[in-house]
């Protein structure tokens, strides 16, 4: 049987074949076709040659939720909330991201005010009905919605968290008026506390939902097949087509998240637990930590600035600094990198597609990171040109702005690396990075000198590598709900019953295979008792509350360097069913331990040397050594490796690069 | 030593993200909602001389207020050790009580690096008034404990009589200790990154890049200074009563601008108020930068540069420059607003594209005590709250939004009926209140809080009676304005308790059943209506 992985990103379509049998891994690209994904889809499906009744799973990540919603493209929807809270989506928190700018706007709410509707009806904080719900008065509400000619509604009423019995009033009225409208009720979606996030997450749903079941059905007719494809979601599970239809806005970090599981891929096939990726594409570049085999997840996400969503994400750091990021001097005379992004059109300037914007590719290109005769041929004169506006700004030649650009672009880079590790208690020394993206090679050994890290495994399938990572995904399913209670005051086995109705839950949804064996995991959001914010804690269902206390506060002195021992409460409970497919195998490569490799020329680069020796990637096999200055070169990307380190490759074909922090970066400055 | 230009860029960056780190250290750990949920905090890093080189998001009026701050401990503490750590709320040397500053030089063996500071509004500090905000104060001691700047550590030793004294004097000295120590954990964090940046860098690049942040910041400014042409710009605007009296009280501002400097003059503002609606110099100073960044370039990252550029000239004793024993707890939230207002409005005379019409301007701050039924306990709640902003020459105002140099959220109110006795039975915008014009002012909100046990009511507002003005023939917003539905009727509350101020009182008696009803004003609207 084969598995498969496709994530169509703004650009390319990507697609991985993964041979359980045989290990043999084969990969195609192809132009996404961002006005109809589905073609894109099946077009890498038919460039791969892949026959479907041989497939056991198709994993597909997708970008289609994100872009609806920075795109404003969804669907027109309805809110019904609570009487006295329809305007809760204008109000956002009332919060600006910067304290003195006169001019800056508020984002524009996904449902306008006009159809924000409102219920006479109230729960109070403990739950306890103040004011009932009129079944006659919600059909009025339901009807009066209707007649605007929606495409979805979302129910999201104060305190559901607490007592979801009026939401599910609300909801079945529309069921019964309207059997196929796409509903989305903040008690299922979202069941925690704080109104704007969760009503702002349910209407999130169900705006992107008309589109996304659309797309799964299309997906679906042409496959053939209700199970094959699955979806992957923000925290890295595979999920039917019918959960992403139920639940968009589990997708969106679809994409990324591939590159990450990516990562934990390779870490469990060369033993190692500790991983930290860095994906550096054209416009950004993402972080993300796994540590001991598991990746971190936060429970929101912000689509754009004030627009958060309440959904179980691999935590990726993402800053706007990528090869195509735009280098311009400041007014205070200061070199600023991003985050605007010359895109794929027209690109950096040495691209020739009419950019003169100087980037971070132009100035890599400068410094001999990158060969002008790769996937597309670059301008070295047009990037030139480029640079020197920057370099008669400080009065330096252009290969010194140059690097100048590489150091400030890579301590942005190191510094997002920092936040997710030593900023978290995490000492990024006992980790492998593993870049990948177009342009992470060309400054992946520079970071890991900077923030202390020895070893670098740059992976192979390194340019489709979220599609790679897609095909190891586990399944998963997760549910949460608010339990807002001192730990003093919580009778265990209530907490039992929540986890079993969670259970239950997530047994409901149809998974598309049955052999899997579902493995639970049980995690608590736990603080202090008179905190306002709640750290995740993992436990397991047997344990003791004291068991819990001493977990939570071991956790809280890692984050925060305090233990404060005062009393602590439970504020939500999350259950997340991981049923693991068959392990998969890669192919070994034929070892050539005997062998030295050969450049294939040699270039020259800027402060490290006049003739570096170039490697060709597919011409390195398992037991080759490599040693640094050196580039190894793909036809789509290219990895650096400096003076002193060694590079070798392992039975996959990955490169494992050895540094130490005091080798040079290529830099004359 | 010059430093080159990228190492430059790569320190500040990284001293950014230092506060950063400090605001993510606060929010997490803090005890209070008024931390925790509203970001009513700010965190800022000074050099070895006092002098700011990098501050976070956060509240402008805390963060201009440290520039006195700071003097006075570089002068009270000229060699400070490592692991102190320096704590005051005096109001005369920053903002008002509630506001605590903790202070922590940042060192690496032995070698003084700077200071990291946060400053942060705690829910009680004693006084007359829960929850501080008592209108009608008219003794600086009765707006809460004063704590003379003082050692809160000395080398890594809790100076446990400096705490107890603190704790004593507060009603929740439990929250109060945890929004501390939350405090007290993000100088720390800020020390050990210094730390680390000094370890890559060394300390001699670290101070000189420090000094570089300074001068970048100034530099930057003084480009984007010759966008104003240089003259003389003067408006008047007041603070609409005491609390006690009808009486007016003019603000009145003459900027002088050239290439190089702003200078604002007060003269012929009110003397001060025997009410806490007075500001000392030091949060006058923070509004007035407030103003001039809004105006010249609200991007450039704030420090001693730019300071360095703005003089003022505040006669003594007056509402912008009272001396003890005059009460100033309204200096954060009213003051801080009305100052930078009058200062744009002065622009707006002849730059009205620059600017922008009037806002809200008011905290619109209410504390309340009441009890929880259950446990006995007093609770005290604190709030204050969004409105609508002024329509400028490009767009609306913005629709509910804390204003006026600061990055305020509100609190959601899940969590706020969790805590505090009341029933949320209205939560929206406030149609009609912004102005019209060719650019409608951004409307306020309407809270409708339902108390479902007695509560004890103070306030400490303003704006009630001047409404937000509107900009080159744009119509003013509505006021701010506050009542009560009691038995079906709703009245203003200076109504139904004979008050003389609609926004300024001190613990009136509210009923369980009542309805206590917070509008807050819309924003001025911009250009004649088409």
């Amino acid at each position: 049987m084969k598995r498969v992985g496709i994530d169509i990103g703004g650009t390319f379509t990507d697609i991985v074949v993964f041979d359980e049998e045989t290990g043999a891994v084969t990969r195609s690209k192809t132009p996404s076709v961002p006005s109809a994904p589905e073609q894109g889809f099946m077009t890498a499906l038919s460039l791969a040659e892949v026959a479907l009744d041989q497939v056991r799973t198709l994993v597909h990540g997708t970008t289609i939720v994100t872009n609806l919603i920075l795109e404003r493209k969804g669907a027109k929807v309805a809110l019904i909330t609570t009487k006295g809270f329809r305007d809760i989506l204008e109000i956002m928190r009332a919060t600006r991201p910067l304290p003195y700018d006169l001019a800056w706007r508020k984002p524009q709410p996904l449902i306008p005010r006009s159809l924000c509707f409102e219920v006479d009806e109230r729960l109070m904080a403990s739950g306890e009905v103040a004011t009932p719900i009129d079944r006659a008065a919600v059909e009025d509400v339901v009807r009066k919605v209707l007649a605007e000619g929606v495409e979805g509604i979302a129910v999201s009423l104060l305190h559901s968290y607490r007592n979801d019995s009026h939401e599910r009033l609300v909801a079945d009225v529309i069921r019964s008026l309207a059997p196929d409208m796409p509903l989305s009720v903040s008690s299922v979606v979202c069941r925690e506390i704080r109104e704007y996030e969760r009503t702002n997450t349910t209407v999130a749903n169900v705006y992107a939902m008309p589109r996304v079941r659309r797309y799964v059905a299309a997906l679906r007719d042409r496959v053939g097949s209700a199970g094959l494809v699955n979806y992957l979601s923000s925290e890295g599970g595979l999920q039917p087509g019918q959960e992403a239809s139920d639940r968009p806005v589990s997708l969106c970090v679809s994409g990324p998240a591939g590159g990450v599981l990516g990562g934990a891929f390779v870490g469990q096939l060369t033993g190692r637990k500790n991983l930290i990726t860095v994906d550096m594409g054209g416009t950004s570049f993402d972080v993300a930590v796994i540590r001991d085999g598991r990746f971190e997840l936060k429970n929101t996400f912000e689509i754009e600035w004030g627009l958060p969503v309440k959904t179980p994400t691999i935590d990726i750091k993402t800053i706007g600094a990528g090869g195509g990021s735009i280098v311009w001097v400041d007014e205070g005379g200061a070199l600023q990198v991003g985050p605007q992004s010359a895109g794929a059109e027209p690109g950096p300037a040495c691209y020739g597609r009419g950019g003169t914007a100087c980037t971070v590719t132009d100035a890599n290109l400068v410094l001999g990171l990158i060969k002008e005769d790769g996937l597309m041929p670059l301008h070295r004169d047009r990037a030139e040109a480029a640079l020197r506006s920057i370099a008669d700004r400080f009065g330096l030649s252009v290969q010194d702005a140059a690097a100048g650009i590489y150091r400030v672009v890579n301590a942005s880079m190191a510094s997002a690396i920092r936040q997710m590790t030593v900023e978290k208690g995490i000492d990024p020394r006992e980790f492998a990075l593993v870049p990948f993206g177009g342009a992470g090679g060309q400054h992946a050994a520079v970071l890991a000198a900077d923030v202390g890290i020895s070893e670098i495994l740059v992976p192979t399938m390194a340019s489709v590598f979220s599609a790679y990572g897609m095909v190891s995904a586990p399944i998963k399913i997760s549910r949460s709900r608010t339990v807002m209670a001192a730990l003093d005051d919580l009778r265990w086995t209530d907490l039992n019953d929540i986890f079993a109705d969670l259970a239950s839950d997530i047994a409901s949804v149809e998974s598309g295979r049955s052999a899997e064996t579902r493995r639970f995991e049980y995690s608590l959001d736990m603080k202090y008792a008179k905190q306002a914010h709640e750290i995740n804690v993992l436990i397991e269902p047997d344990w003791s509350p004291s068991q819990v206390v001493d977990a939570f506060e071991a956790r809280h002195f890692a984050l925060y360097g305090t233990r404060l021992g005062h009393k602590t409460a439970v504020v939500t409970a999350r259950l997340t069913a991981v049923a693991a497919l068959p392990p998969l195998e890669p192919q070994s490569g034929h070892a050539r331990p005997d062998r030295k490799p050969k450049p294939v020329r040699t270039t020259d680069m800027p402060g490290v040397g006049s003739s570096v020796a170039v490697f060709d990637r597919t011409e390195l096999w398992p037991g080759m050594h490599v040693d640094g200055p050196c580039l190894v070169e793909e036809y789509d990307t290219s990895f650096f490796v400096p003076s002193g380190a060694t590079g070798r490759v392992d039975p996959y074909r990955n490169l494992i690069v050895r540094i130490d922090g005091s080798q040079g970066a290529p830099h004359g400055a | 030593m010059a430093l080159d230009p990228f190492t430059t860029q790569i320190i500040r960056n990284f001293l950014f993200s230092t506060t950063e780190e400090m605001i993510q250290t606060t929010v997490l750990t803090a005890y209070s909602p008024t931390f925790s949920e509203g970001f009513d905090f700010s965190c800022a890093l000074f050099d070895r001389d006092g002098r700011m080189v990098i501050q976070s998001r956060g509240i402008g009026v805390h963060l201009g207020s440290l520039v006195q701050a700071m003097r006075a401990v570089v002068a009270k503490f000229p060699t400070p050790e490592p692991g102190d750590v320096f704590i005051t709320n005096n109001p005369y040397l920053a903002t008002h009580q509630s506001d605590v500053m903790v202070c922590r030089p940042m060192f690496l063996d032995g070698a003084h690096l700077g200071f990291a500071v946060n400053i942060g509004h705690w829910t009680d500090i004693g006084g007359m008034s829960p929850g501080g905000c008592a209108g009608t104060s008219t003794h600086v001691v009765q707006d809460g404990l004063i704590i003379p700047l003082s050692r809160l550590y000395r080398g890594g030793e809790l100076v446990e009589e400096t705490r107890d004294f603190i704790l004593a004097n507060v009603r929740l000295p439990e929250d109060d200790w945890g929004d501390l120590m939350s405090q007290i954990s993000a100088t720390a964090v800020a020390e050990n990154r210094l730390r680390e940046l000094v370890g890559r860098y060394g300390i001699d690049d670290v101070l000189a890049g420090m000094a570089a942040a300074i001068d970048y910041s100034r530099d930057r400014f003084l480009a984007r200074m010759r966008d104003v042409p240089d003259g003389v710009y003067e408006a008047e605007d007041f603070i609409e009563d005491d609390g006690l009296t009808d009486a007016r009280y003019p603000i009145r501002v003459k900027v002088t601008k050239n290439a190089s400097h702003f200078r604002v003059d007060f003269a012929g503002t009110a003397a001060a108020a025997p009410t806490p609606i007075n500001a000392a110099l030091s949060s006058a100073r923070a509004a007035v930068y407030t103003a001039i960044i809004a105006l010249v370039d609200p991007l450039t990252p704030v420090n001693a540069g730019i300071f360095d550029l703005i003089e003022l000239d505040a006669p003594e004793g007056s509402i912008v420059n009272a001396l003890w024993p005059r009460p100033v707890y309204g200096c954060t939230f009213e003051m801080a607003k009305r100052v930078p207002e009058t200062i744009l409005k002065a622009f707006g005379k002849t730059l009205p594209a620059q600017v922008a019409a009037g806002s809200h301007a008011s905290g619109n701050n209410l504390a309340g005590r009441s009890k929880n039924p259950k446990t006995g306990e007093d609770v005290v709640w604190y709030n204050y709250y969004e409105g609508g902003q002024g329509a400028t020459a490009h767009a609306p105002g913005n629709d509910a939004v804390y204003f006026w140099g600061e990055t305020s959220h509100n609190q959601p109110i899940e969590v706020w009926e969790h805590k505090y006795q009341v029933l949320v039975e209205r939560y929206g915008l406030r149609d009609g209140s912004g102005g019209a014009g060719r650019h409608r002012g951004g409307m306020g909100t309407v809270h409708e809080y339902r108390l479902l046990e007695d509560h004890h009511l103070s306030g400490l507002g303003d704006r009630h009676r001047i409404a937000p003005w509107g900009l080159a023939g744009g119509e003013d917003g509505a006021p701010n304005r506050w009542s009560l539905r009691r038995n079906g009727e709703t009245r203003e509350l200076g109504d139904v308790f004979g008050l003389k101020s609609p926004s300024k009182f001190y613990n009136i008696p509210l009923l369980k059943g009542d309805v206590l009803i917070i509008e807050t004003g819309g924003g001025g609207g911009y250009g004649r209506s088409a």
